[in-house]
């Protein structure tokens, strides 16, 4: 081996001033630990309140097909020009929803425009249901309004439509 | 013997080596600290297989490694502040440093593990993840570098 090849002595390099980090990492790594559970925490809250969101009923359409039907009356109606079937109502709490399918005698025929007294929401549901969410005031008996082409019936929904009155209380 | 009588052990010797391969105190000290952070987690997951002091080394190396893929590199000076001795300089020593400070990043590393620390360089092949041949190989060059270096 020449000179060149004998390593220099670096021994004295490992002679350096060490500050103190050995409490201050593991103070980091507790931080970490919990730092992690927390997020782990939130994200467990984030999907347990996305499931549940995802099965809380946001429409009105969900909120009465997904409720107890506290009536099926299967009235059906026959008005010129249409035909209009009341398929469900339910209890939802402090107002009653109403499922209604509503059908044109034909295909070319506007549809018939149902309204039912009391009325808070609507919202049609593909091409021939309509929901409906009404808050009944006390004592009265909701009338059904259907209108097409002119002609305007007028149905309370009462004992004789199939309805127990109480539901309306 | 606890965790924390573990690191503070080892502790001057994982300083020295971030200090010397990366040059810079600030840098060092915050991968020091990392390096012991980690060391925390992997520890239930140490079943001492290899010893405590390569453990140790190869998660600073990972550390070390991460830092540079994250420009540590490219942020500092490639000449290397001076380091804080105990005690003043010798002459000797400082242009030691001046020497080893002029290398790339691979010699200082490869030189720091065997010459400054004092690991074999059986130890530091496996570390790096090459075959010991090639470890000594690489010394070889790094140290003729070094000296190249220290001599002019």
């Amino acid at each position: 081996m020449s000179d060149e090849q004998v390593p220099l002595d670096l021994r004295t390099l490992a002679d350096v001033d060490s500050p103190e980090v050995v409490r201050a990492a593991l103070r980091t790594f507790r931080r970490r630990i919990v730092t992690r559970y927390v997020w782990l925490g939130v994200g467990a809250l984030v999907l347990v309140a996305a499931v549940m969101w995802g099965r809380t009923p946001s429409t009105l359409q969900q909120r009465i097909d997904g409720a107890n039907a506290a009536v099926v009356p299967e009235a059906v109606w026959h008005v010129p020009g249409g035909t209009v079937a009341l398929d469900r109502v339910v209890d939802l709490g402090d107002t009653v929803g109403l499922h209604l399918i509503v059908l044109p005698d034909g295909r070319s025929q506007p549809r018939p425009h149902v309204s039912v007294t009391g009325e808070v929401s609507s919202m049609w549901y593909g091409s021939w249901d309509e929901y409906l969410e009404i808050a009944p005031s006390r004592g009265g008996i909701p009338v059904l309004t259907v209108k097409v082409q002119g002609h305007v019936e007028r149905i309370p929904l009462d004992q004789d439509a199939g309805i127990p009155t109480q539901i309306w209380r | 013997m606890e965790l924390e009588d573990v690191f503070r052990a080892h502790q001057q010797a994982v300083f020295a080596y971030f200090l010397r391969v990366v040059g810079n105190r600030q840098d060092a000290e915050e991968l020091t600290q990392e390096t012991f952070v980690r060391a925390c987690g992997a520890a239930v997951r140490f079943r001492g297989d290899s010893k405590v002091t390569t453990w140790l080394f190869g998660i600073a190396r990972r550390v070390l490694l991460e830092a540079a893929r994250a420009g540590l590199f490219e942020r500092r000076p490639e000449l290397p502040e001076r380091a804080t001795a105990p005690e003043d300089d010798p002459a000797e020593r400082v242009d030691l440093e001046r020497a080893l400070a002029a290398l790339g990043v691979g010699d200082r590393e490869a030189l720091v593990m065997v010459d400054v620390l004092g690991f074999e360089p059986i130890e530091v092949a496996s570390m790096v993840g090459v075959t010991p041949d090639t470890f000594r190989v690489r010394l070889h060059r790094a140290r003729a570098r070094l000296r190249e270096a220290y001599e002019r």
